[in-house]
């Protein structure tokens, strides 16, 4: 007779493990009582739908899902899909309990459903039940720029109030973002004007994300930027969402040489506020220029602070910045730290009225 | 009378941000299509070249720092300063970071 059959020690593990399969397929079992029991009667279509949400991973949605007011308990519902993502399992989306939802939240959920899709990963959510909020969701086009087919919308539809341009790989068309400067005008001035300070923004950016965001080096070009472009007509604004899910500001910085003047900084940072600082880390960048080497390239560490430049001149307004785990409210001088790190950047502002503009 | 070039009219309305492989009318662009050529010129007269940056849609940093402080890197901030004049009264704060990149750039 087998070692494994005669003596204790195996035979009590034997044991243990068939006891645990018993238990395992005993909860399956009344797993799928239940739900056959919840499906009596219903119709095919809510069946399959619920189906398809028993074998996904369910997470819910924050109440409160906004960047800009709330960006921890955002940031930590973004960061637990990017490790669904990551672990490659399909996603249920429960936005019923969302009570309040910004267009940032809406660029970020958006962008992490987009990984999935294109990765043929399945997913599926609900809108949520507060009338508002599900409002938001619906006009914000987030079905529609989700599910169509062109990886690349780089076609921006004058006089369309929500719209969100992505792109990838490809080369930088300024025409497009005067087109986006001009509409935008239109919607606050009533005329089009020139906003060299809106249009200033919106190059920097793309340009950051094409030069820092890649998660390898020699990948440049290669990380998605979103822009959410929002027009509130009756209040004579316009918001606009940018996001890119690269390293982060901080994180590409932490690439930079020892003898880099940002290392520099950062060594001065941490001396004076110590390692978690992030915040006035962000606040350093937006107000400090660094114009030096990085890496060999000379005339670099510019384009943050010019960002910050367009705000202090009253081209644009309410600038917010999220990156890793550092928050700043530039309009109102507010750095903190995140409890939860954002991996990418996220740069909210708005064009209002009051606005410097040219004719 | 010194020579103009006004990049609205003679490179791009819409100018981009530096390096060719990253946009259209990059600022790597205008350098060695525009400014060079016409830079060379100015210095071979020894005279000013007037760069008037109105009538555009903006101007990233990048744009004017590759413009200006390549030429800069190219031929030294000396040489640039004299003989390049900045026309701006859209954005007057331009000349000066303009300035600024043509002396830090081999600095």
């Amino acid at each position: 007779m087998r070692k494994i059959y005669r003596e204790t020690k195996y035979i009590r593990h034997s044991l243990r493990v068939s006891r645990k399969a018993l238990k395992r397929r005993l909860r399956k079992k009344l797993k799928e009582k239940v739900f056959h029991r919840s499906i009596q009667g219903k119709p095919l279509s809510e069946v399959r739908n619920l189906k398809g949400r028993l074998s996904s991973f369910e997470i819910t949605a924050p109440i409160k899902f906004e960047f800009l007011e709330h960006p921890e308990e955002s940031t930590k519902f973004i960061n637990l899909l990017e490790s669904i993502l990551k672990a490659n399992r399909r996603v249920f989306v429960d936005m019923s309990k969302v009570e309040v939802i910004d267009h940032g939240a809406i660029a970020s959920l958006l962008s992490v459903m987009f990984k999935f899709k294109s990765r043929k990963i399945d997913f599926n959510g609900n809108f949520p039940l507060n009338p508002e909020a599900a409002r938001v969701v619906r006009e914000s086009g987030f079905i529609f720029h989700l599910f169509e087919n062109n990886s690349n919308k780089t076609k921006y539809t004058i006089g369309a109030t929500n719209q969100m341009l992505t792109q990838v790989d490809e080369k930088l068309d300024p025409g497009l973002v005067d087109i986006v400067v001009q509409d935008s005008s239109i919607s606050v001035w009533n005329s089009p004007q020139s906003c060299k300070g809106l249009y200033r923004v919106i190059i920097e950016l793309i340009d950051n994300t094409r030069e820092h965001a890649p998660y390898k080096k020699r990948e440049r070009g290669s990380e998605r930027w979103w822009l959410c472009i929002n027009h509130d007509k009756a209040n004579k604004k316009v918001s606009f969402v940018f996001l890119d899910y690269g390293i982060g500001i901080f994180a590409s910085l932490a690439d930079k040489p020892a003898d880099h003047p940002i290392s520099r900084l950062a060594k001065g940072w941490a001396q004076s506020f110590g390692m978690s600082a992030s915040g006035e880390h962000l606040k350093s960048l937006v107000t400090t220029k660094l114009y030096e080497t990085s890496s060999s390239k000379e005339g670099r560490g510019l384009g943050i602070y010019g960002i910050g430049q367009t705000m202090g001149r009253n081209q644009i307004s309410n600038l917010h910045i999220i990156s890793n785990n550092a928050y700043g409210n530039v309009d109102k001088k507010q750095y903190r730290r995140l409890n939860t790190g954002f991996n990418g950047t996220l740069f909210y502002w708005e064009l209002c009225y009051n606005n410097e503009h040219q004719k | 009378m010194n020579p103009t070039l006004s990049i609205a009219k003679e490179f791009s309305r819409t100018p981009g941000s530096r390096y060719r492989t990253e946009s259209t009318f990059s600022g790597e662009e205008f350098r060695e299509t525009c400014l060079k050529p016409r830079f060379l010129q100015a210095v071979e007269k020894g005279t000013k070249l007037t760069v008037v940056l109105d009538g555009t849609s903006g101007y990233a940093t990048s744009f004017l720092e590759e413009a200006f402080g390549g030429l800069a890197r190219e031929y030294g901030s000396e040489k640039a300063l004299k003989h390049i004049d900045i026309i701006s009264t859209e954005e007057k704060y331009l000349k000066d970071d303009i300035v600024e990149y043509i002396t830090k750039a081999n600095a």
